[in-house]
């Protein structure tokens, strides 16, 4: 059995739901460690219902990310929507304020990891040594991922339900221990604390508690089924963060109330160290639970461990993230190509690891400020989810007509088009906590604003200068040609498969050819759906038969020591999806078997599927057509 | 605020909502597909034009 003997050998790399969960709890879960002080900072006692208000959004924002990541499930997420919906401009608008997400990201996490090892030692829960902290770790990870480490599944998730495990029990505990309805409405002064300015800037700023949506999209293009894996990951995800972020917000106000202190409303919750929990808000909640001795000890240990852990994955998850992004931008010529090289030993982008995911990174740690950071990632993450949000609508316009094999709901429809009421619902919330963000907050305005027009800048000015090619064009790089030889170097092979002998062997000569390579072989399985069904009928049989051709496909070429991604994709006819999944992918080659067959003049010789992926494929085809007898 | 800053954050005020209405024109202008650039526009035009608000009140 190919499946059981990848699990025993402890490769797995099937990304189904639970799979695409657990990366995504990674970094959502993460952002509760520094979330919850920085909103408390401003919303004080009504912390619990903005978290409320902010997850609403953030359902309307998974929504329209479920829809475009199931539509183009390739990485980007924000970006590639623009790209489909808009053109190469707002494409690159989006990847840049994605950029500055990953790079908060990087330098947030990595800060808060000392401030959880203070248990340790006392000076890493404020400045300097926080900084310091972040720095040496941000540095670590930057190392290891030029060496090239390989993340374990298996790890995250076991400790994504370790983190949520948690976080469950912190919430029972405090229900039991400390939870009092009566003190969460004693702590609401609205109007005086928090002030309505307050209220409104502290929304987008708890929206930093969802840091890690686009996860789904960036492991989407591993994920074998994406219209069935990928709505039911966001679904999974909603379900988990909303059990943690309705609740314990709560817990920790109920906790540490909010106290009027020389004629202002504090709470220990939103103050900075040594007095507050800012820097440490889930220490806080523990500290603050009304146990003492042993426990208590043994407790604060066991958190400030977890979450320095957790913080330290969802760190390299950004250092990861800005990498992958940066080399997307510069293969769509959207930054120069000096982007886009890698180590001649590690085989890593190392320049855009060590600028972007290292050297920026630092520098926005260096303020040692949590709230300029917190507020700067939301800054860049709804302007991200804006663009996401318009891109769907756009999408369900420009093609009220195309089927979707995942439509997200609710919908109206106004003219025969189906318009995302969700997307348009989510579309002008995550605007105005921008508009808010820029009106509200003078550091992060210079910053955030600073960092568009330096992006704009550099965008033109190459695409201008270097590439010679209009701002909304979309330009692919040149697939990259070694030495005097003119050796194309095949990085992605696309290799659709059937249970024919014909196409077992070219499965081989890709295997070959990628063993040779280093290169990546996507296996896709087209179940073909008949024009009297829709294109999301259930055809469970039909889906099980290509589930098992992956599994053998698989473990075919994984014997070569290949990496591989597999991927089931309905279409109406084979060849759309193959072209489609090469395009997609950016393939250099896709390779093919086909039965030979008796050449009549005028006839196809190798079948309509071949023939039309040889008229339409944008890249090589390589056809392995079985031998015949001498 | 000093009266620098404040002089500062009224001119990048007045950049945001020049800018925003320049978007705003030259998407109108190029016609299909930009529904993005109305809504970038629109935001920069409220935010610019709300920060020029408070900064003068």
């Amino acid at each position: 059995m190919p499946r059981r003997r990848r699990q025993e050998q402890g490769l797995e790399r099937v990304l189904g739901a639970p799979g695409l969960f657990a990366a995504v709890y990674g970094n959502v879960g993460s952002s509760i460690y520094y979330a919850l002080g920085l909103t408390a900072v401003f919303a004080l006692g009504l912390t619990p219902l903005v978290f409320v208000i902010a997850g609403i959004v953030f359902a309307a924002t998974a929504m329209t990310y479920a829809e475009g990541t199931v539509r183009y499930p390739e990485a980007g997420g924000s970006s590639s929507f623009a790209r489909h919906a808009f053109n190469e401009l707002a494409s690159f608008g989006a990847a840049w304020a994605q950029m500055l997400n990953y790079i908060i990201t990087i330098a947030i996490s990595a800060f808060f990891v000392p401030h959880y090892l203070s248990i340790f030692w006392e000076p890493l829960r404020g400045n300097p040594w926080d900084i310091i902290g972040g720095a040496v770790v941000i540095v670590i990870l930057v190392l290891l991922n030029i060496v090239g480490i390989q993340e374990s599944a298996r790890v995250n998730i076991v400790l994504a339900a370790v983190d949520f495990a948690t976080q469950v029990l912190l919430v029972i505990l405090g229900f039991f221990l400390v939870f009092s309805p009566h003190v969460l409405t004693a702590n609401v002064h609205f109007g005086t604390a928090p002030t309505y300015s307050q209220f409104f800037l502290a929304i987008p700023i708890a929206m930093l508690a969802y840091t890690g949506i686009e996860t789904v999209s960036n492991l989407a293009e591993e994920a074998r089924d994406p219209a069935r894996n990928v709505p039911r990951a966001y679904l999974m995800t909603a379900i988990a963060v909303f059990a943690i972020y309705f609740t314990l917000p709560s817990i920790a106000l109920s906790a540490m109330p909010v106290h009027l202190v020389n004629g202002h409303y504090e709470t220990v919750l939103g103050l900075p160290p040594p007095k507050g929990f800012t820097n440490d808000p889930v220490l806080g909640v523990v500290e603050n639970l009304g146990i003492s001795g042993q426990l208590l000890s043994v407790l604060k240990i066991y958190v400030g461990i977890l979450a320095a852990t957790i913080l330290f994955i969802a760190t390299n998850a950004g250092v990861i993230g800005a990498s992958r992004i940066t080399y997307a931008m510069s293969s769509y010529r959207q930054l120069p190509s000096v982007f886009r090289r890698v180590h001649p030993r590690f085989k890593t982008p190392y320049v855009s690891i060590i600028f972007f995911a290292g050297l920026l990174s630092i520098l926005a740690l260096l303020s040692g400020k949590t709230s300029f950071l917190g507020t700067l990632y939301s800054f860049g993450a709804v302007l991200s989810f804006t663009i996401a949000h318009a891109a769907v609508a756009m999408l369900r316009v420009k093609t009220p007509d195309e089927e979707l094999v995942f439509r997200g709901r609710p919908n109206i429809r106004i003219r025969g088009v189906s318009v995302p009421l969700f997307s348009i619902f989510g579309g002008i919330c995550t605007a105005l906590a921008w508009i808010v963000i820029v009106v509200k907050d003078a550091n992060v305005r210079w910053a955030g604003l600073g960092w568009l027009a330096i992006g704009a800048v550099v965008y033109w000015v190459y695409r201008r200068r270097v590439v010679h090619a209009p701002l909304t064009q979309t330009v692919r790089a040149p697939v990259i040609v070694l030495g005097a030889s003119l050796e194309i170097e095949y990085r992605k092979i696309v290799a659709p498969v059937v249970r024919t002998p014909e196409s077992e062997e070219a499965l081989v000569a890709a295997a070959r050819l990628a063993a040779e390579r280093g290169a990546t072989i996507a296996i896709v399985a087209v179940v073909e759906v008949p024009l009297e069904l829709s294109i999301d009928a259930d055809l469970a049989e039909e889906e099980e038969r290509a589930d098992e051709l992956l599994d053998e496909a698989r473990a075919l070429v994984e014997a070569y020591g290949v990496r591989t991604v597999t991927r089931i994709k309905r279409a109406r006819r084979a060849h759309t999806a193959i072209v489609e999944e090469a395009v997609q992918r950016g393939a250099e080659l896709v390779v093919l078997g086909a039965q030979r067959q008796r050449a009549r003049h005028g006839a196809s010789v190798f079948g309509t599927t071949v023939d039309h992926v040889l008229r339409d494929s944008p890249c090589r085809v390589l056809i392995a057509t079985g031998r015949v007898a001498a | 605020m000093t009266g620098f800053q404040t002089r500062a954050t009224q001119a990048l005020s007045v950049v945001l909502l020049v800018l925003g209405v320049v978007l705003i024109a030259r998407t109108i202008q190029s016609g299909v597909g930009g529904g993005l650039g109305l809504l970038i526009g629109g935001m920069l035009v409220l935010a610019g034009g709300a920060r020029l608000y408070l900064s003068q009140r």
